[in-house]
């Protein structure tokens, strides 16, 4: 670290990011353990202004030869970068919290253990044919960032993620429910269970719907794929490069008045909070969409800088499927919201003639998702008056969210995570469902 | 680093261990529109265990060398509590112990190249795409990695071994009248660096058919039957069954194990379906995976009949199979999965012009732009096509998506081409946390389906 902090003799200026990640994940599959996973890496990242260019390195681990290769790599890069007047972070902040740690450490094997043992128990009782799967993973992870600009930022953060699930019959896809908290979990989720296995007895059919444009009831873990095409469509990124569906569009209409989405970086619980993003920046809790109404952009410092903005707190490494050190800053949604409702999942269904519930979907990156453009497989159930008919097989739903979500039925009244954020369940009528 | 390494094994306390050590140096340069956002030589260093006590097993991995031996400890102590939970234990297939040194023979070497010289090679290919009619952006990409990896375990295996490739990748924005549309254009080098250079008509080819994207009509949803080009039909395979010949998926599915048993009728006699990491210059090729074991040629499915599985050494045992050595991990800090090397579906004897002639309505798509498994079911998106009326090739369409369910959609291959074809680059995504595999290959010939579920408004 040492010889890291002292380059002022090499550069003008310089940004070092390191995270130190612990983790462990135990991972039943249909009911028996399958893996114990651990993980205990440093991995860093260094930023460098050189005769004015702008440079950069990643590494993982921390032996001489890998702090050595990443200073002399970041000043290779800067030799070749573009040139920049970037003004790497000014900003102080301390986040350590001895309280993090403990808890990361009191939630030992022994624990996660006895609670994975519980949860299986509880769903046996309620159904031993089905085919459960489980994962529980705790996450540590302490990041530092220090620049010359006197930017000193260090947070610790610990996570607690469980999801369990099981194939459909005849061996499809997977239908999961998924829990993160900042604590063990210590109360087994009863009502989500009975929730899923209820859902669950409607997949032993299979029911397909006529070809037609039809009532979609979202699931909240469906809805990543609304948050990826949002973000591309709000990043600095491709405002500036011109290829935004929504330039020019701020203050106006692009969805549903039902529709109201926020950034919440600092929401409790939530998997990817963060106090400050990879670049040091504050983050703070953003209106992306009011009442259908656009009301923000996302900046990093890169694309704040070119568009005259200000960074909002939103540069991290993160990628379409996760995160990596390796990963180029970009501008990304910290934690999205997509704001609840007033419906319970129950009258949401009891609204719809016809249509289907869509669980999941498959492929939605293999559309030209950052137009807002899906054509992708549901995974779900056929709902008839109200009530799910079985599950649906080989069905498509295609359309696009800047005209799909235009007409938005219901917004239910709890929000739940998936892949990116938070999302209720979301009734929009009117969907080209590809059936039979 | 070996001496470091020295009798992690011997220890009494596991039925089985074994240590990947990798150091790994990456090039990465990014380009988009008329700036670098990317430019660099990284080079990282770590490892992974895997220790197997009690009938259960915990992996590990760690950026520090003086790590491993603590890393070891907690496995094995993790290792045992999960034995109490463990229901059935967890076996290994024998294997044979291999002592071996073996590394990449290239004659064009990518790493014999300055940054620079890649850098001026990645800009010509921007500056061409910017220069043409309705582009308005650019994605450039240049990657290069190489892996060197020391492999041992505690049965005796000791194996020095590497891994090189590098490709060039470009998505292409085009605007005209509102509409956006992009194109990806790849170039592949596995290993050699030659197969990127002077491919200014191929990156040419590719934006004219992304121009005439632009006034193409989206394509009517229905089910059709369709032709899929070699590129895609490559894409096709690896999505709708390759995944499902990975043992580890279907391990603890017992819905899959009954379906996917030996002998299984899978599709038509004329379908032979490969996985070969023994093909030279291809981006699956290798000697040894990540478990130390040997890559070997498996026929998946032989004259339309499930013949052959993907594995590892404790799939192998759970099915009582032989192993193919599909083991791999994509970096240092990742357990290794199984992987295809290089999937492929073998030629027919069908010629293109007859498939065309077969169909008096359906659709010819192209190129692969993406996929995704879930259990039987698949999605994966064609970057183009054209509307086939009685045998002829018409106007092209675009957003185009086909999804179906893996038992029906193989037995809809009613005709095979006899013009295989190797995708230059390889790619597969897989796992959690997710490995996204350059070392992945795919190939085909034109193939024609009966009918597909194509996705529309």
């Amino acid at each position: 670290m040492k010889s890291i902090k002292n380059l002022k003799n090499r550069f003008e200026q310089k940004e070092y990011l390191k995270k130190k990640i612990d983790k462990l994940k135990i991972n039943i599959e249909n009911w028996d353990l399958q893996d114990i996973t651990q993980e205990n890496l440093t991995a860093s990242s260094l930023r460098v202004i050189k005769d004015g260019k702008l440079g950069s390195n990643t590494t993982l681990g921390e032996s001489v030869k890998v702090k050595k290769n990443l200073i002399d790599g970041a000043e290779e890069s800067a030799d070749y970068g573009e040139e920049t007047d970037l003004v790497f972070s000014k900003e102080s902040m301390d986040k350590l919290d001895p309280v993090v740690r403990e808890n990361y450490e009191k939630a030992d094997a022994e624990k996660i253990f006895a609670f994975i043992t519980e949860v299986s128990d509880y769903i046996k009782n309620k159904n031993e044919d089905i085919v459960l799967n489980l994962n529980l993973n705790k996450r540590y992870e302490k990041i530092k960032i220090d620049t010359d600009n006197k930017g000193d930022l260090k947070e610790e953060l610990v996570n607690f993620h469980f999801d369990f699930g099981a194939p459909i019959p005849g061996g499809g896809s997977t239908l999961y429910r998924s829990f993160n908290q900042e604590k063990m979990f210590d109360e087994i989720p009863k009502a989500e269970i009975d929730e899923f296995l209820a859902e669950y007895e409607n997949t032993y059919e299979i029911s397909t719907p006529e070809t037609a444009k039809m009532d979609v009831l979202f699931s909240p873990r469906s809805l990543y794929f609304f948050f990826i095409s949002l973000q591309a469509g709000i990043s600095g990124r491709t405002i500036f490069q011109g290829t935004s569906p929504l330039m020019n569009k701020l203050d106006k209409k692009i969805f549903s008045d039902k529709i109201n989405v926020n950034d919440k970086p600092q929401m409790k619980n939530a998997a990817g909070r963060r106090s400050f993003d990879d670049e040091g920046i504050p983050t703070s809790q953003k209106e992306i969409i009011n009442k259908g109404l656009l009301k923000n952009y996302i900046f990093d410092l890169e694309y704040a800088n070119k568009m005259g903005e200000k960074p909002t707190g939103n540069g991290l490494k993160r990628t379409l499927f996760g995160e990596g050190i390796n990963t180029p800053v970009s501008p990304n949604f910290v934690n999205p919201v997509l704001e609840p409702g007033d419906k319970s999942k129950k009258d949401l269904l009891n609204s719809m003639d016809e249509g289907i519930l869509v669980e999941s979907v498959i492929g939605f990156h293999s559309s030209n998702y950052e137009q807002g453009h899906f054509s992708v497989q549901a995974q779900g159930f056929h709902v008839k008056n109200g009530k799910l008919q079985g599950r649906l097989q080989d069905v498509m739903i295609a359309g696009n969210i800047y005209e799909d979500f235009e007409e938005i039925k219901g917004v239910g009244d709890e929000i739940y995570p998936n892949m990116k954020g938070y999302a209720p369940y979301l009734l929009v009528n009117n969907v080209s469902v590809t059936g039979k | 680093m070996k001496d470091k390494l020295k009798g992690i094994f011997d220890t009494e306390k596991l039925d089985y261990g074994d240590l990947r050590h990798e150091k790994n140096n990456e090039t990465e340069i990014s380009i988009e529109g008329k700036e670098i956002k990317n430019i660099k030589n990284s080079y990282r260093e770590g490892g992974h265990i895997r220790v197997y006590n009690n009938g259960s097993k915990a992996v590990g991995s760690f950026s520090e060398l003086d790590e491993a031996f603590k890393s070891r400890d907690n496995l094995i102590n993790i290792s045992k509590r999960g034995s109490e939970f463990q229901k059935e234990s967890i076996r290994l297939k024998n294997a044979e112990v291999i002592k071996d040194k073996v590394f990449t023979e290239v004659n064009d070497d990518p790493r014999d190249y300055s940054l620079e010289e890649k850098k001026d090679l990645v800009e010509k290919y921007n500056e061409l795409a910017l220069k043409q009619k309705h582009v308005v952006n650019t994605r450039f990409h240049y990657r290069q990695f190489y892996s060197k990896r020391y492999f041992i375990n505690s049965e005796g295996s000791e194996i020095e071994y590497d891994l090189l490739g590098s490709y060039i990748t470009g998505q292409i924005f085009a605007k005209k009248d509102g509409v956006v549309q992009t194109k990806r254009v790849s170039f592949g080098a596995y290993p050699e660096f030659s197969n990127l250079v002077d491919r200014e008509d191929d990156l040419l080819g590719e934006i004219d058919i992304l121009q005439q994207l632009l006034d193409a009509d989206p394509i009517k949803a229905g089910t059709y039957p369709i032709i899929i080009n070699p590129k895609l039909a490559a894409v096709f395979i690896h999505e709708a069954f390759g995944h499902l010949s990975e043992a580890d998926i279907i391990k603890n599915n017992p819905a899959f194990r009954e379906k996917l048993q030996y002998g299984t009728k899978m599709g038509n006699e004329i379908l032979t379906v490969v996985d070969d990491p023994g093909l030279e210059g291809t981006p699956g090729h290798y000697k040894y995976d990540d478990e130390g074991q040997k890559g070997r040629r498996t026929e998946l499915i032989k004259d339309g009949i499930l013949n052959g599985r993907l594995h590892s050494r404790e799939t192998a045992a759970s099915f009582s199979e032989e192993l193919s050595g599909n083991m791999r991990a994509v970096d240092c800090q990742y357990t290794p999965i199984i992987r295809m090397s290089n999937i492929f579906i073998e030629n027919g004897e069908s010629t293109k012009k007859e498939l065309f002639e077969s169909i008096e309505n359906g659709y010819y798509l192209l190129n692969g732009k993406g996929g995704q498994t879930s259990g039987d079911q698949f999605t994966f998106g064609a970057e183009y096509g054209y509307r086939i009326e009685n045998g002829c090739k018409k106007e092209m369409v675009r957003d185009i998506n086909i999804s179906g369910e893996l038992f029906s959609t193989l037995q809809n291959i009613s005709m095979i081409a006899d013009d295989l074809y190797f995708n230059e680059l390889g790619g597969c995504g897989k796992g959690n946390p997710m490995q996204l595999n350059m070392f992945s290959g795919t190939g085909a010939p034109h193939i024609k389906l009966d009918k597909a579920n194509v996705g529309g408004k």
